[in-house]
């Protein structure tokens, strides 16, 4: 059971969340295409902390988010170390889906 | 340091420390910002800087440009006053100033970097980030508006440098003295 302020810092931190993935949104339609990526991959990077903060990310997404965090500076250095990157997370998160099928 | 040493030695740093940035270091970066030179001596940039880091993880919410955990930021914000707001200048003297606008902004932020990277600071220059969001978190009067935010911080790690083309590769044409080559 969480205390009334552990409530509210909770939707405090979903609620940045839900900014930054707006205004990515809003960014994406004027800025290169190569950043959409990007801030898809920083959203989920930001979603592991706030499932990490509440006790709810497990050694899977701890494990992959400090992979995103150095693979996402691939994106416009090295794009087909990107590709490999991101098709590895595809990979990755795909069967840990299917082992967490319940 | 030699200036071209500083100026190779920056780096868009995206990764810092918990280390906070100094005062009297934000006032020398705001400092080298003052002295960039701009299109009629107009002056055309402002800053709000924010240093606490709630604040600063609210500008990071609406700003995807922003990478890693910044000490400070910088929000360079150019003067409407000094550089034309409507279309009707276009093309008066007005007009051009509002066009260099940005051009004086940026040339102020990389002030901004160089002097950071002197202080032993790293720095990055984003303009990834909603500008009326930012003016509306950090409550900037309509006269300015938000351009470039430099983020600054102690570096974590210092990226490599990504290759640069040659001075030969860069140069178009050089018009030479007559009789050399």
């Amino acid at each position: 059971m969480k205390s009334e302020n552990e409530e509210k810092k909770l939707k405090y931190e979903l609620l940045k969340l839900c900014c930054f993935i707006i205004v990515s949104a809003r960014g994406c339609i004027d800025e290169p295409k190569s950043y959409g990526p990007l801030r898809l991959l920083d959203s989920v990077e930001r979603l592991i902390t706030l499932l990490d903060n509440q006790g709810l990310a497990d050694d899977f997404l701890k494990e992959q988010q400090t992979e995103i965090t150095t693979g996402k500076f691939l994106s416009g250095q090295d794009e087909k170390g990107f590709v490999e990157f991101t098709d590895k997370l595809v990979i990755d998160f795909t069967r840990q889906l299917k082992r967490a099928r319940y | 340091m030699q200036t071209l040493d500083v100026i190779k030695k920056r780096r868009s740093v995206r990764s810092f420390t918990d280390r906070a940035v100094e005062e009297n270091k934000l006032e020398k970066l705001v400092e080298a910002a003052i002295w960039a030179p701009s299109g009629g001596n107009r002056q055309p940039w402002n800053v709000v800087i924010v240093q606490p880091k709630e604040d600063i993880e609210q500008i990071r919410a609406v700003s995807p440009g922003i990478l890693g955990n910044p000490g400070a930021l910088i929000v360079l914000c150019a003067d409407r006053t000094k550089t034309g707001g409507n279309e009707e200048e276009a093309g008066s003297s007005i007009g051009l100033y509002k066009r260099y606008q940005n051009v004086d902004i940026g040339i102020a932020a990389q002030n901004i970097c160089l002097e950071a990277t002197e202080l032993g600071l790293g720095s990055c220059m984003v303009g990834s980030f909603n500008q009326k969001a930012v003016t509306e978190l950090l409550d900037i009067p309509d006269r300015f508006i938000p351009e470039l935010v430099v983020s600054l911080g102690y570096p974590q790690n210092m990226p490599d440098a990504p290759p640069r083309r040659t001075v030969k590769e860069t140069v178009i044409r050089w018009i030479k003295p007559e009789g050399e080559k």
